[in-house]
């Protein structure tokens, strides 16, 4: 029987030495789907023709050619990845049924490089929220407990890397989108540099801030995906780098390197179980030789105010485009006037990100915004300099990824603002641009707790080599039950 | 700070439809009220970050035509053209 619990990397491995077929192990992931998918919801897309790919894979290989990399591997994608073969809907009625008529360029490089693709994953709607309770096609169950939010926005990711629904996948991260569903499910989640990885199909929420990023089962598997798809694309003018190779240097260790634990991301308003895991994950690390001492960052305190302050601006901008014409589902039209058309195209928006639309109006409007925009842009400001300043000191950043545990389904949605503050810990890495993974470090009460680190930007590979040493110390043993 | 006529304001600006402006209210207000915590912040004298590109940074615009097949809606399209739907 075909182990599709295995790593990524231990797939490759095993295609190349001729143990496992892809036709195999992705027709065993399929199955796996079919047989879990319905309770947990973490995709919203199947591609049943994977198989056929993963058979195309094999025929490679056996007439003697190279299938690339990943060479039938099975991976996912959250649906605001554009896939011009399968629907690509941001799990919001606006977008339902469409097939975008390109493929975003993360996407072309890793299918390109013999990734499989078995399916898009839920996500909430347009990426606007912290649960994956946003979705319009209803929410995501963790793996871990299926009465627990997954995390998100990435949150179907997550869960699908968690349960086995796939070997990788390649989520967002606006605020914390991969990290904080990668906590919560005991997956490892990467945000790379602003700029490292090319948001070219990539379908606009925050474009000042966004990211996409791997989401795995290994901090291995993350440099093995950062090297297919990192790197610049003329097609995205914000594109950087490279700065790898990233897997051949995961292995260096964090002997001699400097942590700082971010004083404001442990103290007030942090689950002591939490709090107690990120020291508990510094001492270890001084045990493989690093030196951990506290940092204070101050404008910390208000990242979380200044990026939805942002992120709203942008995307109320980025969101005016859906108007049921140009973008977006089309409408019965007839008799109404535009500006009645655009209300009644708009209405296939979902609550939360009517919200967020609402707030992006008025936060930079004449009348207010120097009250919201220009102080949130300052603090930004603060924040940027503060972090500059920590890494004069220090090699890396870590904190708790999330500051709390992952919580019952339904349990915060009402509360806007009790759901920012699950954000506290992991903004201040996509309003400063900077380079953050969480990794999988421990179970409390019978809920994951991933710690996170940061680097300085273009840091990347330095960060994969000091998230692996903190996997080796990790206090996780095995996945969900 | 902004008041109940802002938040319904800046709905119809944006052409949201609001089925219960309390409730919209109610949620938009605590976001703003939140947002008051960069009253506290004391960064009046901070510096703005402004990337900057200037113009001969730009790649060239470039019109790239669609050559897939036609989109599968017959309903949105006839002769290669999108239709709209028809209003006064």
């Amino acid at each position: 029987m075909t182990d599709i619990g295995i790593s990524a990397l231990e797939y490759v491995e095993g295609f190349r030495s001729g143990s496992i077929s892809a036709e195999d192990f992705v027709a065993a992931t399929l199955e796996r789907i079919r047989g879990i998918d319905g309770d947990l919801h973490a995709l919203v897309a199947v591609r049943e023709e994977a198989l056929d790919e993963a058979r195309r894979v094999d025929k490679v290989a056996r007439s003697g050619g190279d299938p690339g990399p990943c060479c039938g591997m099975p991976v996912t994608l959250k649906d605001n990845i554009c896939t011009a073969d399968t629907p690509t809907t941001c799990c919001s009625r606006m977008l339902e049924g469409y097939v975008p008529p390109y493929e975003a360029t993360v996407s072309a490089r890793l299918r390109g490089a013999g990734a499989v693709l078995v399916g898009k994953t839920n996500m909430d709607e347009f990426a606007m929220g912290l649960t994956t309770e946003f979705s319009a096609f209803g929410p995501t169950r963790n793996p871990w407990g299926t009465d627990l939010v997954p995390g998100g926005s990435s949150g179907g990711s997550a869960a699908a890397v968690a349960a086995c629904e796939c070997s990788a996948s390649l989520g967002s991260d606006t605020g914390g989108s991969v990290r904080n569903p990668a906590s919560f499910c005991s997956v490892v989640g990467f945000k790379p540099t602003y700029g490292l990885l090319s948001r070219h199909g990539l379908i606009s929420y925050a474009n000042s801030i966004e990211q996409a990023g791997p989401l795995t089962r290994t901090v291995r598997d993350a440099a093995l995906m950062l090297d297919v798809v990192a790197g610049p694309d003329p097609m995205d003018p914000t594109t950087v780098g490279p700065c790898g190779p990233y897997l051949a240097g995961t292995e260096a260790g964090i002997e001699g390197r400097r942590v700082g634990i971010i004083r404001e991301m442990v103290g007030d308003g942090v689950d002591g179980a939490v709090a107690s895991a990120a020291r508990d994950a510094a001492s270890r690390l001084e045990g493989l030789g690093a030196s951990c001492s506290e940092v204070s960052i101050e404008a910390a305190r208000y990242s979380v105010a200044a990026y939805y302050v942002i992120t709203s601006t942008e995307a109320g901008s980025n969101l005016a485009r859906f108007d049921g014409l140009r973008y977006g589902a089309a409408r019965e039209g007839s008799g109404l006037a535009y500006p009645d058309y655009l209300e009644e195209a708009r209405s296939l928006l979902g609550p939360e990100v009517a919200r967020r639309m609402v707030l992006g109006a008025l936060v930079p409007s004449a009348g207010h915004a120097g009250r919201y925009f220009l102080k949130a842009q300052k603090a930004r400001g603060a924040l940027t300099r503060e972090v500059a300043a920590a890494f004069k000191e220090f090699d890396f950043l870590l904190s708790p990824t999330v500051p709390v545990l992952p919580f019952e389904l339904g349990s915060r949605i009402d509360d806007p603002v009790s759901l920012f503050l699950v954000d506290a810990n992991t903004v201040a890495a996509n309003l400063t641009g900077r380079p953050a993974v969480s990794v999988p470090y421990d179970i409390r009460d019978g809920r994951p707790v991933g710690v996170q680190l940061m680097a300085d930007s273009m840091r990347d590979a330095d960060l994969l080599a000091a998230a692996r040493a903190l996997e080796g110390v990790s206090r996780v043993e095995g996945g969900p039950p | 700070m902004a008041g109940h006529d802002d938040v319904l304001r800046a709905a119809r600006l944006m052409r949201i439809r609001v089925a219960d402006p309390g409730v919209l209210e109610s949620k938009v207000g605590a976001m703003l009220d939140y947002f008051e915590t960069l009253d506290s912040a004391g960064y009046a004298d901070e510096e703005m970050v402004h990337p900057e590109a200037g113009v001969d940074d730009l790649r060239e615009d470039e019109h790239v035509p669609y050559g897939g097949p036609p989109p599968a809606d017959p309903d949105r399209f006839r002769d290669g053209y999108l239709r709209a739907p028809r209003m006064p």
